[in-house]
């Protein structure tokens, strides 16, 4: 038993073994992002005895954006779907998952979604019962410290989108507690004040005895005679575990993972993948906006969500935020230049697209590529917010689409971006909520497989249109609640 | 590869093949960098690396505004590369 240190709190866990291990529990649990790590705190708070097993190392300060994505990013931030688009998908591989590196956004389970998956399969509506999924949502709000951004961090990037947006822009419900808006919660929170799983969930199951194995990539689940009896997997160091379930495995690999790991197991599923795919618009300023505490994304709008369409505000670590900058060699260098007077803002479409992960020569692979209306709803969705960007007092915006000018300068050629044509390629999308569409039947149990469990958005059928930790976090709380 | 981010990126310093990387990515990236030698030859007869500081920017904002969509998100991708491996 090791000590790692976190980003201000102490973790006791095991961190890596050069030795096999072998432990038993009633609950062995596979991720410890949204879903697992709320899953094993509600069950160790149960009274039962939970392993989880983590990929991931346990996170740590980040000494600049490389470091992170180094550390805290899914093969370094370059795994990606592959299809008619290149879409990166973006998740964390670390205790805490990508909890750790999300923009900490939560917006409750919508319940128009909700009532879509119950049409289209009475069985959810006894499986996820609308009224315990709220109580599960107000449960994992408490223990989150779930809150709207407070004005004094909304910064320049987000007072501009709520100028330009008006009513219909929003300060974003975040799980923070003591934020300091140093607009870094892409990169890891610097100052502990992100509410991810590792600072709200995993300590507190740790506390009732949970025993977390971390860099420890599971290989395989162990099924005998239709039942899952554990996992067997190696540790970075190349030593193995081997780790047995007396009641469930719970999967909460994520929407990649969680499936591949299925598949590996001779479980067929992968058919279902779906993302919540999302575009960034840039915008010029006259004056500096850049010049006081911010949250990274502390405005959004879901005004549009039936239009399948999500606004946010975007503030990322300068080097990330540069990649988004059009030009190459000097030009770039001067635009670069500029960057404390550049707005950043996101849209994100409810994509019908559906993919399928697979078993790839280097670990899972996802084909998927979206639909032509899927990028319209995107090219409609950049086209209104490069609109607000002008009504926000933008003198330039520059929009990164294929078929539009590097830079735009009037509110005519703005709306003129939703009438681009929605070709391959034509609008750089990156996907950070990612749904894999794997059924299950009841408590959460994947069908053929007693005791094998899954707590995560692989069960989400059908694309939420929203940032999904609060409903994942919800739904895990509802998982554990059918097996408590 | 750093011929290129350099062209990108004037005054880029930085490790772009991290070793943190998983070698299918890095090899991928190296590969990439291949792409670059048609566009130079095409425009202007001599491989990137022999091209003036003015050329190699001239090539990668062809390839940067290519009507190919996995050309130009190449070059999205080695931005991404150059500013995460080497600004903070």
């Amino acid at each position: 038993m090791v000590e790692a240190r976190g980003l201000d709190h102490v973790v006791p866990l095991i961190n890596g073994s050069t030795v096999p291990v072998d432990d038993t529990a009633d609950f062995v649990v596979v991720g410890s992002g949204a879903g697992g790590g709320t899953v094993a705190r509600w069950l160790a708070e149960a009274g039962h005895d939970v392993i989880i097993v983590e990929e991931g190392a346990p996170p740590r300060a980040a000494a600049n954006t490389a470091d992170a994505v180094a550390t805290l990013y899914r093969d370094g931030g370059a795994q990606a779907a592959f299809g008619m688009d290149v879409l990166p998908l973006l998740q964390g591989c670390a205790v805490g998952g990508t909890t750790v590196i999300n923009g900490a956004i939560q917006v409750p389970f919508p319940e128009a979604v909700y009532r879509e998956w119950v049409a289209a399969d009475p069985a959810w509506g006894s499986l996820l019962p609308w009224r315990q999924l709220e109580q599960a949502r107000e449960r994992v709000d408490a223990a989150l410290n779930i809150h709207a951004t407070p004005r004094d961090l909304w910064g320049g990037n987000g007072s501009a989108m709520r100028r330009a947006l008006g009513s219909e822009a929003h300060p974003t419900r975040r799980n923070v507690r003591g934020c300091k808006g140093s607009a870094r919660c892409m990169i890891g929170c610097p100052n502990g004040a992100k509410q991810s799983t590792d600072v709200a969930m995993i300590p507190a199951a740790m506390s009732h005895g949970a025993r977390v194995y971390a860099q420890c990539a599971v290989q395989k689940i162990t099924v005998i005679g239709r039942r899952a009896r554990g996992v067997s997997a190696r540790f970075s160091s190349g030593a193995t575990g081997t780790f047995h379930a007396r009641r469930a495995v719970i999967l909460a690999a994520g929407a990649v993972h969680s499936p591949w790991l299925l598949l590996r197991s001779g479980v067929r599923v992968g058919a279902g993948f779906t993302c919540h795919p999302g575009a960034a618009m840039a915008g010029l300023f006259p004056d500096a906006i850049h010049n006081r505490p911010e949250a990274s994304q502390s405005m959004e709008s879901l005004a549009y969500l039936a239009e399948g369409i999500k606004f946010e505000s975007l503030l990322m670590p300068s080097a990330l935020q540069k990649a988004r900058v059009p030009g190459v060699g000097e030009q770039l260098t001067r635009r670069v230049a500029q960057l404390d007077r550049v707005a950043l803002w996101g849209v994100a479409a409810r994509a019908q697209a559906r993919g399928r992960v697979m078993r790839g020569p280097f670990g899972p692979m996802v084909l998927y590529t979206p639909t032509v209306a899927d990028r319209r709803i995107l090219l409609k969705g950049l086209a209104r917010l490069a609109v607000a960007m002008f009504d926000a007092g933008a003198v330039e915006v520059w929009p990164s689409v294929h078929g539009a000018p590097d830079v735009i300068r009037s509110r005519e050629q703005a709306m003129r971006i939703a009438d681009l044509p929605p070709g391959a390629g034509a609008i750089p999308m990156v996907a950070t909520h990612l749904f894999g569409g794997v059924p299950v039947r009841e408590r959460f149990q994947v069908p053929g497989v007693d005791g094998l469990v899954l707590a995560d958005a692989s069960l989400f059928p059908t694309n939420l249109g929203v940032n999904p930790m609060s409903a994942i976090t919800a739904v895990a709380t509802v998982v554990a609640e059918a097996w408590a | 590869m750093k011929t290129v981010l350099r062209a990108l990126v004037p005054g880029y310093e930085g490790q772009p093949l991290a070793p943190y990387l998983p070698a299918h990515i890095r090899l991928a990236l190296r590969m990439s960098v291949l792409l670059a030698v048609p566009y130079s030859l095409y425009m202007h007869w001599r491989p990137f690396s022999l091209l003036s500081a003015s050329q190699r920017e001239q090539v990668l904002d062809a390839m940067a505004h290519s009507s190919l969509a996995p050309v130009r998100g190449v070059v999205q991708w080695w931005k991404l590369v150059a500013w995460t491996t080497s600004c903070h």
